[in-house]
């Protein structure tokens, strides 16, 4: 009950604040100029308006409800503005430059050239800190019970314990041995943070921060730097070396010169093996979750859509498909946040084990 | 002109054809196993589930560069 009160109290405090962002946006409406999502929307846009990142939060819903009379003012949010302090730039005016040729794949790098230091949060930071926010308050209730309270009381103990054992029993203990205990705190919280990033995507009004291949890749990056590291301490880092020569370290030692010279050859040849191995495994966790939520994301658009282009009959059709596929989303919310978790624990078991068995090479079952 | 188009509807339909067929052979084998050996089917139907997602999750890389190919992404 206790925790249930707090979530309360953070929502109310949420949408209070939002209701006071939304009357200072209507205090100044004249001054703000209306932004791209003005009036007749193609579905494209309407999509990918939807499933893309930016520093406005709106509550752009009410465009629907304008297609059958209805006209309310979509509140929105300007981060960009509202943070506008966190964006540094040394000649003024610099973020609006454009964007020199060499630097056309990667605008912000380009961005960053010009002087333009940008660190306002768009939406998906904001959902981030959401879910943050949601694993800290979890913890901070559940997590550290005393220890003299042998039983735990109340449902939301009893859930969180059932799934803290559950993330040790099932996914630590069996993907990463007897260690993989004190990977517990690290793979529970991925799992709540992901699974609350997926299930916010699916309020009405809120954001997918999943839907983001930067915060996928920032998360996967963690899982690499953990298990890199669980790899080092677990086989040294002489061990570490020796396992990136694909084991040929041995073969290069000894023998005959031949054998040598061949070994040194495999060696130049395993090496970029070996190092592509590590990457891809971030890579795949990071486009894994994001297909996911944005292809997700973007079907329930398309069908939402329909309304759109269509009218009339459709909107029907429409709402009860949209509202299958919703709930759909969410079983794929929580499905993609536990084997994100899998496969971080798969990884890190991996480099675990590189220290128990030497340098043999039985990780294929691990690239999936 | 439109060669995108047609290569962004052959990536995803070609993925959907390869994940179709892997998700088809999964619950064939799925469902065979828990017929034979009932008391695994709890079992195997999540592994099953999670294979699924993982099958699908290859489904959907096709999606996202079909989705750049169309120039929408």
């Amino acid at each position: 009950m206790r925790t249930a009160t707090k979530l309360l109290v953070v929502c109310g405090v949420l949408v209070l604040g939002q209701g006071a962002w939304a009357a200072e946006e209507a205090e100044g409406a004249g001054a703000v100029p209306g932004e791209h999502h003005a009036e007749a929307m193609t579905p494209q846009e309407f999509i990918s308006h939807h499933v893309a990142d930016s520093y406005d939060w709106e509550f752009e819903y009410p465009e629907l409800l304008k297609k059958v009379g209805l006209t309310v003012e979509a509140p929105t949010i300007h981060l960009g503005k509202l943070f506008s302090f966190l964006k540094f730039e040394s000649p003024v005016g610099a973020c609006a430059m454009p964007v020199e040729a060499k630097y056309s794949q990667v605008p912000p790098i380009g961005r960053l050239a010009n002087g333009c230091f940008d660190l306002r949060p768009s939406k998906a930071h904001l959902m981030m800190a959401f879910s943050g926010l949601l694993v800290l308050l979890l913890g901070l209730s559940f997590g550290n019970r005393k220890s003299s309270a042998l039983v735990p009381t109340g449902a939301g103990q009893n859930l969180w314990e059932a799934f803290i054992q559950f993330i040790r029993d099932e996914i630590a203990l069996r993907n990463i041995g007897p260690k993989g205990e004190k990977y517990v705190p690290f793979l529970a919280s991925l799992f709540i943070f992901i699974l609350g990033m997926n299930w916010l995507g699916l309020v009405p009004g809120f954001f997918s921060a999943t839907g983001s291949m930067v915060v996928t890749a920032g998360l996967a990056v963690c899982v690499l730097v953990v298990s890199q590291v669980a790899a080092v301490r677990s086989a040294g880092i002489l061990g570490y070396l020796a396992h990136l020569t694909g084991g040929m370290n041995e073969m290069v030692k000894t023998g005959p010169l031949y054998l040598r010279a061949i070994g040194f050859a495999l060696m130049l040849l395993f090496i970029p093996i070996e190092i592509v191995g590590i990457l891809v495994k971030p890579f795949v966790l990071t486009m894994r979750l994001f297909a996911n939520m944005f292809a997700g994301h973007m079907v329930l658009f398309s069908i939402l859509a329909l309304a759109l282009i269509s009218g009339g009959a459709w909107y029907g059709f429409s709402l009860v498909i949209g509202t299958v596929i919703y709930v759909f989303e969410t079983f794929v919310g929580l499905l993609q946040a536990f084997i994100f978790t899998l496969l971080s624990s798969i990884y890190i078991g991996l480099a675990e084990e590189m220290g128990a068995h030497g340098h043999g090479h039985d990780e294929a079952a691990g690239h999936h | 002109m439109g060669h995108e188009y047609i290569g962004a509807g052959l990536a995803i339909g070609l993925a959907a054809l390869g994940g179709g067929l892997g998700i088809g052979r999964l619950a064939a084998a799925a469902l065979e196993g828990g017929a034979r050996q009932p008391s695994m089917a709890g079992d195997l139907r999540i592994t099953a589930i999670i294979t699924a997602g993982l099958i699908e999750g290859a489904v959907l890389f096709a999606f996202v560069v079909a989705n750049a190919l169309a120039g929408k992404a």
